[in-house]
């Protein structure tokens, strides 16, 4: 049991300030349930390095501490973690109670301890706090291996590994967020200042979470109850000079001793145009509100769970970027047009899109004694996206695009109770999906009315072999059934070829459309393997995982114009799933001076479904290149590093480096929008003298993408001649400076502040980033200098 | 455990309900795009003399090709008054966009390109700013030779403006003719 503990990761590594350092903790670790003293219980001081067993007694002694505020971290294998506050003035004897058994549902506390997730792969929440201004795809990218990919400024999707949208889940408070990740301009629906903590989950425990997860599972960590009488509040709030930006965030966090719990957190964010070293970009404010109630009721053995949250963004998009065809993106990109630049305001016109998701979750849990625990969830989630375009007349006022998705999602969690040395689980998920695409557009709709009926199963089973070697496996199963109601333009039902292949699925023939109403079937069955080997400083996980995805809504039923991008977009009734086998090697180091991370991985691909352009068809409009889903099978290699040497006097260098190479095996081209090799830097001072302060540089370098696919050639009939449309031509690599100052004031009563003061950009620096849609029609954003007050009591 | 039972049997005869229900789907409404633009007209008139040409996509994004016809050749050496019309075709009866152009007429302009036996186009319309809007113009020929004429309706360009490549907006229409001038 013991030296199961012992191969724990711990999470939190920062410096230790110190004055008058003397004093010490003797504490001892009771079950609450039985009154028994717990062995075994990790006891860590936030902030530090500092951690602890419990004795066969339950007793364990933190010593070297200091006067001052301490927030303890004690946990254990079967219970919840508790975080207590200590006023340390004299030597303290105190007891922990803690509530043998009570285990959070998704386990994302346990994931971080016992299935040791490392802290290169998550953010814990003073990090999270340190980013409440940015948005979610941004505060993520801190995790090494993680990029964004961006429309204008707004607008962010994290790319895990070279992979985005369906490849990636989003795993909120164990409900798998459905909010039309599919499109390459549809940001996560989650504010920032609302995660507790996010971790990327891989291998045998990431397909716990669920299919599909090519790329990978973020997953946010649920509230955890504390097991006291106790109430905090944290507010946060930052201004920026870039878009004269703000953000208001509050959170209250009330427990109870007997394990009940409630909380609020609202946030506001507001931003008007942004300013890049040329001037003001028109049209790029934002405003983003949320709001999430999380409560609940934790017993020995059984609890309760609920949680809602709403969330709702209006972001302006660069009022140049709006291109009528394909000449005007001609003209864009081989610059014969000069960018306008306006002056400043908040007003958000169109171009813009609004979007709001509604999410509500009920979990309960039930430990049956010497049997298992057994869990069951509902979840509901509503999610609104609607796009204004510049449109005629009053038309302006109708979304351009209106689809509502409304997911119901049903699922259940057997835990069998097994001795310490190996964990069966099974579970189960249902999820019936409606997608609503509201006709008042009077567009043609971009993804059709649908309904979808997922069924999954899985089991996952980890045993520890010896002291130094465990292992897992999950393996899973998933039936989708889609029955969608689409209009086909019948010159493109005819030039797709349907005629005859999906005769069955006609309905009724119009003059110039077709209805239809396809059923499609999919299975899918993943399995993953992750081995575990730990020896002293060093562990070793390795993960082998085959994962099959089935085809999203875009990649079966895209058909038409796709404006912002100017290119006609085309799914395909003929898609099969893809099959992706990964392996995935992963290294740490870990000593009080020196932490090491070295993940290398090979992704093969089989049948993946990559936009290809495939020619050009002319319109009224003019011309424009088609795009088509299209299977191939695709190669991503890549490593990511990251190396924190800890010096003396308080000083912290940080190098970290990631590289992923994607290759399309079947064309033998790159594949557009994968991260070019970045490195960044980072050193940090803090001070013995002065606690509290400390002082962050960081340079980062992006490299030019040097492997792109190739550019297209147009005709041009008004000139009867080719031209290239450079748009796959990569921006020069840039080097970015940003600063950070900091000041967590000594703890005055119940109160502590903290003041942020960051730039980002330094130099100024006039740069396109290739991971930025919009990168032809403006350069990235200049200077931005943040300050930010945080107040817990 | 009996009444978690029951509540997984209720659970499942909802999830069940649900499936069922999507069985019957009632019918989506079509949708016929109002504001598209499937056809272009223009109609050039000199004494009793009439040149018309026409593009029509009526699949609009479809993979159809506008049908481009000229009706007509143009004399050389002669003056032309011009019109050109935006219609939706696709509705019964078509839909003259040309009225929403002409109502936002600040927000529009009718560009033109030529060459060949053409000589100029200058628009004789103008929006409230006095800027050109270009529905209608004058169209002046050279010497007998083959011509192209192409037209681009922009949407919120810069206005006023040196031509289009300093125009900007969007492109809401762009169509290319090939005639005769003899």
């Amino acid at each position: 049991m013991k030296y199961r503990l012992l191969f724990m990761v711990f999470l939190v590594f920062e410096s230790v300030y110190s004055q008058d350092c003397h004093l010490s903790l003797r504490g001892k670790v009771i079950d609450q349930h039985d009154k028994k003293p717990l062995e075994g219980a990790i006891i860590s001081i936030f902030g530090t390095k500092k951690q602890v067993l419990s004795n066969s007694e339950g007793v364990f002694v933190l010593q070297g501490l200091c006067e001052g505020f301490y927030e303890l971290e004690v946990s254990h294998l079967n219970c919840g973690t508790q975080f207590i506050t200590l006023q340390m003035d004299n030597n303290l004897e105190k007891t922990f109670y803690l509530e043998h058994h009570v285990e959070e549902l998704n386990e994302v506390a346990l994931v971080k301890k016992r299935e040791s997730t490392p802290s290169e792969q998550s953010l814990n929440a003073a990090v999270l706090d340190n980013s409440a201004a940015q948005n979610f795809a941004e505060a993520l990218s801190q995790i090494q291996g993680v990029s964004t990919l961006k429309t204008g400024n707004g607008i962010a999707k994290p790319l895990i590994q070279g992979m985005l949208g369906s490849r990636v889940i989003t795993h909120n408070q164990g409900v798998r967020m459905q909010d039309m990740e599919w499109g390459e301009e549809h940001a996560p629906n989650i504010a920032t200042s609302s995660i507790e903590g996010v971790s990327l989950a891989v291998g045998a425990k990431a397909l716990k979470y669920g299919s599909d997860a090519v790329g990978g599972v973020i997953v946010l960590d649920p509230r955890k109850p504390v097991f006291a009488n106790k109430q905090r509040h944290e507010f946060i709030w930052a201004g920026q000079t870039n878009g004269k930006g703000v953000l208001g965030s509050y959170k209250l966090d009330k427990d109870f001793e007997n394990g009940a719990f409630y909380g609020l957190q609202f946030a506001f964010k507001k931003s008007g145009n942004n300013l890049n070293s040329q001037g003001y970009l028109m049209n790029t404010g934002l405003e983003q509100t949320n709001l999430s109630i999380p409560l609940g009721w934790h017993k020995a053995n059984k609890g309760i769970d609920v949680y809602f949250s709403f969330f709702k963004a209006n972001n302006g998009i660069l009022r140049n970027a709006h291109i009528g065809n394909i000449q005007d993106l001609i003209n864009q990109i081989n610059g014969n047009v000069i960018s306008d630049y306006g002056t400043f305001n908040y007003e958000i016109e169109n171009p813009r899109q609004d979007v709001s998701h509604f999410l509500a979750k009920i979990s309960t849990y039930y430990h049956i004694p010497s049997f298992g625990k057994w869990t069951f969830q509902y979840d509901y989630q509503r999610n609104r996206r609607k796009e204004f375009d510049i449109r005629l007349g009053d038309r302006n006022k109708l979304p351009g695009v209106d689809l509502q998705l409304t997911t119901h999602g049903f699922q259940s969690l057997l835990k069998l109770d097994t001795t310490n040395d190996k964990l069966v689980e099974f579970g189960w998920s249902t999820d019936y999906q409606l997608h609503y695409p509201n006709p008042a557009t009077g567009v043609k709709r971009l993804i059709p009315d649908y309904n979808s009926l997922n069924m999954g199963a899985f089991v996952y089973g980890s045993k520890t072999l010896s002291n130094a070697l465990s292992l897992e496996a999950t393996i899973r199963t998933h039936n989708i059934r889609i029955n969608a109601d689409k209009y086909y333009k019948s010159s493109r039902w005819e030039a797709l070829d349907y005629t005859e292949d999906f005769s069955s699925f006609v309905v009724e023939e119009f003059d110039f459309q077709i209805l239809t109403a396809p059923k499609l079937n999919f299975q899918t069955i993943s399995a993953a393997l992750s081995l575990h080997y730990n020896k002293k400083e060093h562990k070793f996980h390795t993960n082998v995982q085959y994962i099959e995805r089935a085809p999203n809504p875009a990649e079966l039923f895209s058909e038409g114009l796709h404006h912002s991008a100017a290119r006609i977009e085309l799914g395909s009734l003929r898609m099969q799933k893809e099959k992706a086998t990964k392996l995935g090697f992963q290294y740490q180091y870990l000593t009080d001076k020196r932490s090491v991370w070295l993940a290398p991985y090979l992704n093969l691909i089989s049948d993946y479904m990559a936009l290809i352009p495939t020619g050009v068809e002319y319109t009224i409009r003019g011309a424009f290149p088609v795009w088509e889903y299209q299977q191939t099978n695709a190669r991503f290699t890549g490593v990511d590093f990251k190396w924190t040497e800890y010096f003396s006097k308080g000083i912290q260098m940080t190098n970290g480096w990631s590289v992923v190479k994607a290759l399309d095996l079947k064309r033998n081209t790159a594949f557009p929008n994968i991260p070019p090799v970045n490195t960044h830097h980072e050193l940090e001072k803090s001070f013995d003298k002065l606690p509290g302060l400390s002082f962050q540089v960081t340079g980062q370098y992006h490299f030019k993408q040097n492997e792109v696919p190739d550019n297209l050639t147009i005709y041009n009939p008004s000139t009867q001649s080719n031209q290239t449309l450079e748009i796959n031509r990569a921006p020069n690599g840039f080097f970015l400076l940003s600063s950070v100052v900091e000041y967590q004031f000594p703890k005055s009563g119940n109160s502590q502040y903290k003041l942020r003061l960051s730039a980002d950009n330094l130099t100024n620096l006039a740069y396109q980033n290739y991971l930025n849609r919009l990168r032809y029609f403006s350069n990235e954003l200049g200077r931005n200098i943040q300050l930010q007050l945080q107040i817990n009591f | 455990m009996k009444k978690i039972t029951k509540n997984l049997f209720v659970l499942s005869l909802l999830v069940f309900g649900l499936q069922s229900c999507s069985e019957d789907n009632d019918r989506p409404e079509m949708i016929n795009e109002e504001e598209v633009i499937t056809s272009v007209r223009v109609t050039l008139t000199s004494g009793n003399e009439t040149v018309s040409m026409s593009s029509v996509d009526l699949d609009g994004d479809g993979p159809n090709p506008p049908v481009v016809n000229v009706q007509g050749n143009l004399g050389s050496n002669k003056t032309y008054t011009g019109s050109i019309r935006f219609l939706n075709e696709a509705e019964s009866p078509a839909e003259e966009i040309t009225e929403e152009v002409a109502e936002e007429a600040d927000e529009h302009q009718v560009f033109y390109t030529f060459s060949g036996g053409i000589s100029s186009v200058i628009a004789t319309d103008t929006d409230s700013n006095s800027n050109p809007l270009g529905l209608t113009f004058n169209l002046t020929t050279n010497d007998a030779g083959n011509a192209t004429l192409g037209f681009t309706l922009r949407h919120e360009p810069k206005k006023p403006n040196a031509g289009i490549l300093d125009a900007g907006g969007e492109t809401d229409v762009e169509v290319l003719f090939n005639v005769v001038v003899e």
